[in-house]
């Protein structure tokens, strides 16, 4: 996308930076740029674009080509689409985007400015970009906003244009799914993987915590399809997916990694290490549990004392 | 598939299970491709398995930042690996080695005395030699970015840092008319490099009292590099005392015998 450019990264760092620090550093202006920010929302969709045009440097006459939306999105559904409007973006989008660029906050940040300039972020983007999780201060609704449009990397790092981004993180789940389906000897659809990876939030994001945090070889498409065939029956309706052993389950197959490369392994072989490493997961994390509630009894005043 | 051990010969030479051998690799990284050349001394049974087609030279590309990862085979010691950038963004490693390609016994030859009871049943997909994990990008390119200042005089630098993008980078100012010659001049790169290690210890005192835990920073970059200086036995920003030279730390920083080659031009 040529309109990223070298300025326009500048730009969007400061901006970025000038309206959330990390814990510890100081800005006396910054309260005041916040309540701007704030004051901006409230204007409403094609204000707020523009105030985005003016931060990176985007002059009125930029185009923006961004991949389309199905339809002009509710707040819920911009803030935590459902299964089926994932499917319909990473559809739609089939071919437009590609991951040079979707890790980049700042190529959604980009995107949004075109989204907002055709309302397609819907009338209440103060619902949609404020709202929601810890939003009582004008920080905490900075910060929401900056995640959502396309990931505060320089407070969480790398993870949050996958995890804090809605619309990043439909278009990468469907990625990682279609990828997953592709290496799973045609058993799973890359519909199917992607349910699995949208049943819960808090598993995607240790997933991919995991996954950008590390040079891990669970990044290898063959090892994540053998996860998501082993949780292929996981979806929101039926309860979603623990995180935790979703977790644990990838990291015990990732093990395997220093001594055996996945992709000439035979499909059979991986589901079988899955289902393996599912049950030590299983294992491991309740012994942990055991441990931690024998420590805070350990913990706990005796009778008398 | 049995999951049991199987000897494994290390670049880092940690692993004993073939005494007498010895793995090195040499990379030259070019614009979006690199050619990885893996010596192998001292296993005659793995240059004969190499021969007979059960064994091949594999070099994994790894960008955690995209999610990507791929495996490229070659029957040949040299081993040539392409990435699109529509795939990668940021840091790319390479993981170098050798690896099964079918089932075969390894006999004891070679082997250190733990291995020689019975032959050893390799399966498909075994490593059974692996180079250490390397970036292609050099640390000056992946650690500094060059800008022009106009502000500034022909000869002068500014180093500052940047986190913006989630991990730690430092954005080299230099006067505009030196920007073409900074970026070819090893000599440059190296001083700023230097400005950028200096930094190190107000960077890990600033995000320590910011964090919640005071727990080390969420900089990658800034750990690989801490790593790597405790391999090499080179004092760090967090060791005791005053022993932290960045100069030091900075100029013992190469990885990996390499060259970042410029695309040649078509004339």
């Amino acid at each position: 996308m040529d309109i990223l450019s070298q300025e326009t990264r500048q730009l969007f760092s400061a901006w970025q930076e000038g309206l959330a620090k990390k814990k510890g550093d100081r800005d006396e202006d910054m309260i005041e740029r916040q309540e701007e920010l704030m004051h901006t929302v409230e204007q409403g969709p094609s204000v707020l674009a523009g105030y985005l045009r003016d931060q990176l440097g985007l002059g009125t006459d930029v185009s923006i080509k961004a991949p389309p939306l199905p339809r002009k999105l509710t707040p819920s559904e911009y803030r935590d689409p459902c299964f089926q409007l994932e499917r319909d973006i990473c559809r739609d989008w089939q071919g437009l985007v590609q991951p040079g660029l979707a890790s980049q906050p700042l190529y959604w940040t980009v995107l949004h400015v075109a989204w907002l300039e055709e309302g397609l972020i819907g009338d209440q983007i103060d619902v949609a970009l404020l709202s929601g999780g810890r939003d009582s201060t004008v920080e905490e609704r900075t910060r929401n906003l900056l995640r959502r449009l396309g990931g505060l990397a320089h407070v969480r790092g790398k993870i949050s244009v996958l995890v804090n981004c809605p619309l990043g993180r439909a278009w990468w789940r469907g990625y990682v799914g279609q990828l997953a389906a592709e290496h799973s000897s045609d058993a799973l659809t890359s519909e199917a993987a992607h349910r699995v990876l949208h049943a819960s939030n808090p598993a995607w994001e240790k997933l991919a915590g995991d996954s950008v945090r590390r040079v891990t070889v669970n990044n290898r498409p063959e090892i994540r399809a053998a996860l998501i065939y082993h949780f292929r029956d996981a979806s929101r309706e039926s309860g979603g997916v623990d995180a935790d052993h979703f977790q644990r389950t990838a990291q015990v197959l990732a093990r395997h990694g220093s001594l055996i490369s996945f992709d000439l392994v035979p499909w059979t072989t991986l589901i079988e290490m899955a289902a393996n490493a599912a049950q030590t997961a299983t294992t491991e994390l309740e012994r942990e549990a055991r441990q931690r509630e024998q420590e805070k009894a350990r913990r706990r005043p005796q009778k008398g004392q | 598939m049995t999951t049991g051990a199987i000897p494994l010969l290390h670049e880092d030479g940690q692993s004993l299970d073939w005494p007498s051998a010895r793995y090195t690799v040499k990379v030259i990284v070019t614009d979006r491709s690199a050619e990885v050349e893996s010596v192998l001394e001292g296993a005659p049974q793995l240059e004969t398995l190499i021969a007979a087609g059960h064994l091949q030279w594999a070099v994994e590309l790894r960008c955690p930042k995209t999610l990507y990862s791929s495996v490229t085979y070659s029957d040949s010691a040299i081993c040539k690996i392409q990435w699109s950038p529509d795939q990668v963004d940021g840091d790319v490693y390479i993981l170098p080695g050798l690896i099964s390609t079918g089932p075969f016994s390894l006999s004891g030859e070679g082997l250190s005395q733990v291995w020689k009871e019975q032959p050893v049943d390799v399966p498909i997909g075994s490593w059974l030699v692996r180079g250490d994990v390397r970036s292609v990008n050099s640390l000056a390119a992946s650690l500094l970015k060059f800008y022009p200042d106009v502000s500034l005089e022909t000869g002068e630098m500014r180093v500052v840092r940047d986190t913006g993008g989630g991990d730690l980078h430092f954005n080299v100012y230099v006067a505009a008319e030196m920007l073409e010659t900074c970026l070819r001049e090893r000599n440059v790169q190296v001083a700023a490099l230097i400005a950028a290690f200096a930094q190190f210890p107000q960077i890990d005192k600033q995000d320590a009292e910011g964090a919640d835990d005071g727990a080390s920073p969420q900089y990658p970059r800034m750990q690989r590099i801490f790593d790597r200086l405790r391999e090499l036995e080179i004092p760090t920003w967090l060791d005791d005392g005053d022993e932290f030279d960045p100069a030091r730390a900075a100029t013992a920083m190469e990885r990996f015998d390499s060259q970042i080659v410029a695309d040649e031009d078509d004339d």
